[in-house]
């Protein structure tokens, strides 16, 4: 008796068609395989299976049966083919007809119970674009499939419900569709309006924020840079649908989504510790899974102790912050993950970071910091617009302090002006491949950012005076686009240039 | 090319001398003397031509062993000179020639010395002061001494070239070593501008914990009076400095805030009697009431030299002129005297200055921009410094 029951196969972010053939043979001694390149999870299903059939109270046949995972010659992972093997055979001993046009996924538990599976919003996404119209998977992992309207998501919380629902005696109910547009924004942990002082540095993550540049920030231990980085989130505009689920999908993939949690609203902060491994990091291992750079896709991702950071891993950067993608290349498969985030790093002025520090000693040598300071190699600093120093602040002193409040604003309305910032710029780029100011190369900064005599007289006093480099040169034109561009102004003014110049290497 | 002279010789520095036993048995030299002489070369001449005493026996002996390498060394460098030097200095190469080649050259360079330290963690307020101070009195043909570390002995040599002067460098390691390495260049800068190298331990020796107060009694003991700008307490300044108490030098030390803990010890030596400093002129005086000084130097007080942060013209501040046609110039005019007079009296951070001008940061860094491209103010660290 065969049974063919389609499934999907995942490489890198895509989807590809599977087909699970299950033979229950009346001959032969009784036996259960499963041939097509099975991993150990999925080779480990069998049991799984075994025991899920059995503790639902049923008989697993003696019978010699053997699976398929068509194509044969692409290794498959994951335990998602538990529920597909299960109605499988299911089915060729009780003789139920499969319903046309489903997808069966989840992991089984021994006692018949479905267990959140990772990879649910991509089977959706596959069900959507490949015409299927139900889809069977684990409870708890319905939030994040029932995206699309156009699909019947069924959250099957036992293999013994899902037989009843086959057998028409109890339908499971289908799972509401949600919609992606009830948005919470009170995401990022921290409010700018907490961050007590750091004006200059605050203004720098609104430039930031408005550009999609990169920025490193310079500060002793308990300056806030960490507190200013974690608040970067709530002032970034709402993830787009396109980003929401492009977000989602690395996550679902990743297994980041936790269990009853849906599709990703929030931009991604991720904070990777400095021991994290090149892997860890940009993404790797033999079946190469997203690293950090890429679950900070559209989000932040947070370098401290950036040059604590060994350097093999820093110079891996450049690629993903030249091209926003990170191609993954392994003997048997090349995957590309992208990878488009705003790098925000922090280092201590020194080894022992006191240096310019109002109460401590520095007890380093001015060699050791110049060694220090010479652990980033130009390349990538080039790659970060901004440069900003953290003073420490004395939080008694200004918390008495009433001038402070004058300049305080909320993450919420710096929000706003930022989401005006960005829709200058979507409309500039509208014929362009880029989104951002900070994506603009050399070429395009000179088709879109005017530069008037005066400006340009300015900019060439300070290449001069603060002898900038011509990488520096191009930066400060960009950074001083984007503080035209939050002021909703299309000529680049002296003002916005030597604003700028204050944010220089 | 460096060489040594011991204690009996003629040339022994006579300050050293009077040390007692504290002073060297040899001091190991080195200068360039392949550049032109700036004065006094026939009064050079005729003081170190070696007449043959027991003295320059005693130093052809002991460096005939090696003489043969150190010709090799100066035919070498010579051929990398521009003829029209090496011709000026250097007819034949027969070794008592090049013997007396290896003399100091210019003897005056020991005749008034200053010796010039400060802590290894030189605050802005120690450099402004010492450029400030040492610039003028270098000036004034007084040659500074120091210890070569860095901080405040490497300003001290720096300013010291900056303002044209001689500089000695007193080393802790040997006399063929550069410590800290990644002073070669000032290293340079000293053998290219007249200065002289100093040490009392022979080839590549590395420095010790215990060579560090061995040469600060060097570098007490070539000068005529000590200059101590921020010294913390328990430091190598104030070993210096108690040094110099014992060979009866002057101490000098410039005051420093009761807070900062690099001006304790200089705070310190006020108050046990040491001579507050304000201005080079504190100095001066007291190397003008010297005999030695006034033989060497005619001193002229209406033609003194102007003080050393105006002697060198920033040619930025042409940039001041070319804003100034702008239309808000005199509000911009009215602004920057606000901020300079702020920073007058304390360095501060954009965020400070934003409070207390109670300007937004986004409005304040254009003005800062502008007025740091003049070259009025300064971004060290993350403090802004009036210039």
């Amino acid at each position: 008796m065969l049974t063919k029951i389609p499934s999907v196969l995942y490489s890198g972010l895509e989807a590809l068609p599977v087909d699970v053939e299950v033979n229950v043979a009346f001959r032969g001694l009784p036996g259960f395989e499963i041939v097509g390149l099975p991993s150990k999870s999925v080779d480990e299903s069998r049991e799984r299976v075994k025991a899920a059939i059995i503790n639902s109270g049923m008989d697993f046949p003696a019978k010699k049966i053997t699976i398929n995972l068509a194509p044969a010659d692409i290794p498959k992972q994951g335990s998602f083919y538990d529920l597909s093997i299960a109605v499988g055979i299911l089915s060729a001993i009780m003789d139920f007809p499969i319903p046309e046009k489903s997808l069966f996924f989840g992991e089984l538990s021994f006692d018949g119970s479905l267990r959140h599976t990772k990879g649910a919003f991509l089977l959706a996404l596959f069900a959507k674009e490949h015409g299927f119209k139900n889809v069977f998977l684990p409870k708890d992992s319905a939030n994040e499939a029932s995206v699309f309207s156009s699909i019947n998501v069924y959250p099957v919380e036992r293999l013994s419900q899902l037989l009843a629902h086959l057998f028409n005696r109890q339908k499971i109910i289908k799972a509401k569709s949600r919609k992606s547009d009830d948005v919470d924004l009170s995401n990022s942990e921290f409010d700018m309006r907490e961050v007590l002082g750091q004006e200059q540095a605050k203004r720098a993550m609104e430039i930031t924020a408005a550009g999609g540049h990169n920025v490193i920030m310079v500060g002793s231990p308990g300056s806030g840079k960490t507190m200013l980085a974690r608040a970067l989130p709530g002032i970034l505009p709402p993830l787009s649908e396109q980003e929401s689920l492009e977000t989602t999908k690395i996550y679902s993939v990743s297994g980041n989504i936790p269990p009853g949690a849906s599709i990703i609203k929030n931009r991604s902060f991720r904070s990777p510790h400095h021991s994290t491994s090149l892997a860890g990091l940009v993404g790797g291992g033999t079946n190469p899974q997203p690293g950090e750079i890429t679950l900070a896709h559209r989000g932040v991702l947070f370098l401290d102790e950036f040059n604590e950071f060994s350097r093999s891993i820093l110079e891996s950067l450049r690629q993903p912050l030249e091209d926003g993608v990170v191609t993954i290349a392994r003997a048997k498969t090349r995957i590309k993950y992208p990878a488009r985030f705003i790098l925000v790093a922090s280092a201590n002025p020194c080894p022992c970071g006191y240096l310019d520090h109002p109460k401590k000693e520095c007890v380093c040598t001015p060699r050791e910091i110049k060694r220090y300071s010479k652990k980033i190699s130009g390349p990538i600093l080039d790659r970060i617009d901004l440069h900003i120093r953290v003073p420490i602040v004395d939080i008694d002193e200004l918390s008495q302090d009433k001038r402070a409040d004058r300049f305080l604003k909320s993450s919420e309305l710096i929000r706003e002006q930022v989401c005006k910032a960005r829709e200058i710029q979507q409309k500039r780029f509208r014929d362009m491949p880029i989104h951002s100011n900070a994506e603009m190369r050399n070429k395009d900064i000179k088709k879109y950012c005017f530069l008037s005599k005066e400006v340009e007289r300015v900019l060439k006093q300070a290449a001069i005076a603060f002898q900038l480099s011509a990488r520096s040169y191009f930066k400060m034109i960009k950074i001083a686009r984007t503080i035209a561009d939050l002021e909703g102004i299309e000529i680049i003014s002296v003002a916005h240039m030597a604003e700028a110049l204050q944010y220089r290497q | 090319m460096n060489n040594v002279v011991y204690k009996d010789d003629e040339e022994y520095p006579e300050l050293l001398r009077q040390m007692g036993k504290d002073a060297p048995k040899q001091l190991y030299f080195k200068g360039n003397w392949s550049l032109p002489l700036r004065a006094r070369t026939s009064e050079f001449s005729e003081r170190f031509t070696l007449k043959g005493s027991d003295a320059s026996q005693k130093i052809q002996n002991a460096r005939s062993d090696r003489s043969s390498s150190v010709l090799q060394k100066v035919n070498f460098s010579e051929s990398l000179s521009p003829p029209q030097q090496a011709g000026e200095h250097v007819h034949t190469y027969d070794s008592e020639k090049l013997l007396s080649l290896q003399k100091f050259k210019e003897p005056s360079i020991f005749e008034n010395c200053l010796a010039v330290i400060g802590s290894r963690r030189l605050t802005h307020y120690g450099k402004q002061a010492m450029e400030r101070l040492v610039g003028e009195i270098a000036m004034n043909n007084i040659t500074i001494v120091s210890g070569f570390m860095y901080g405040g002995d490497a300003i001290a040599h720096k300013t010291t070239i900056e303002a044209g002067g001689r500089t000695i460098a007193v080393m802790p390691c040997g006399i063929d070593k550069i410590h800290p390495e990644d002073q070669e260049d000032l290293y340079n800068e000293i053998l290219e501008n007249n200065g002289l190298i100093i040490s009392e331990y022979e080839g590549d020796m590395g420095p010790a914990l215990w060579t560090y107060p061995q040469r600060n009694r060097i570098v007490a003991g070539l000068s005529k009076a000590l200059l101590v700008v921020e010294a913390g307490e328990k430091s190598g300044c104030l070993i210096t400095a108690n040094c110099a108490k014992k060979f009866n030098r002057k101490i000098f030390a410039v005051p420093g805030p009761i807070t900062s803990s690099v001006s304790v010890g200089t705070n310190g030596l006020i108050k046990e009697g040491a001579e507050m400093v304000l201005s080079a002129k504190d100095v001066l005086e007291y190397y003008r009431s010297l005999d030695s000084y006034s033989k060497i130097v005619s001193f002229d007080h209406s033609k003194s030299p102007p003080c050393h942060s105006e002697a060198k013209p920033k040619n930025l501040r042409s940039f001041a002129n070319a804003q100034d046609d702008n239309k808000n110039a005199q509000d911009d005019k009215g602004f920057e005297k606000k901020i300079i007079e702020l920073l007058e009296r304390e360095p501060m951070g954009v965020d400070e200055m934003s409070r207390n001008l109670e300007m937004p940061v986004s409005e304040l860094g254009v003005k800062l921009s502008m007025i740091e491209m003049k070259g009025l103010i300064e971004m060290k660290g993350n403090k802004y410094y009036n210039k």
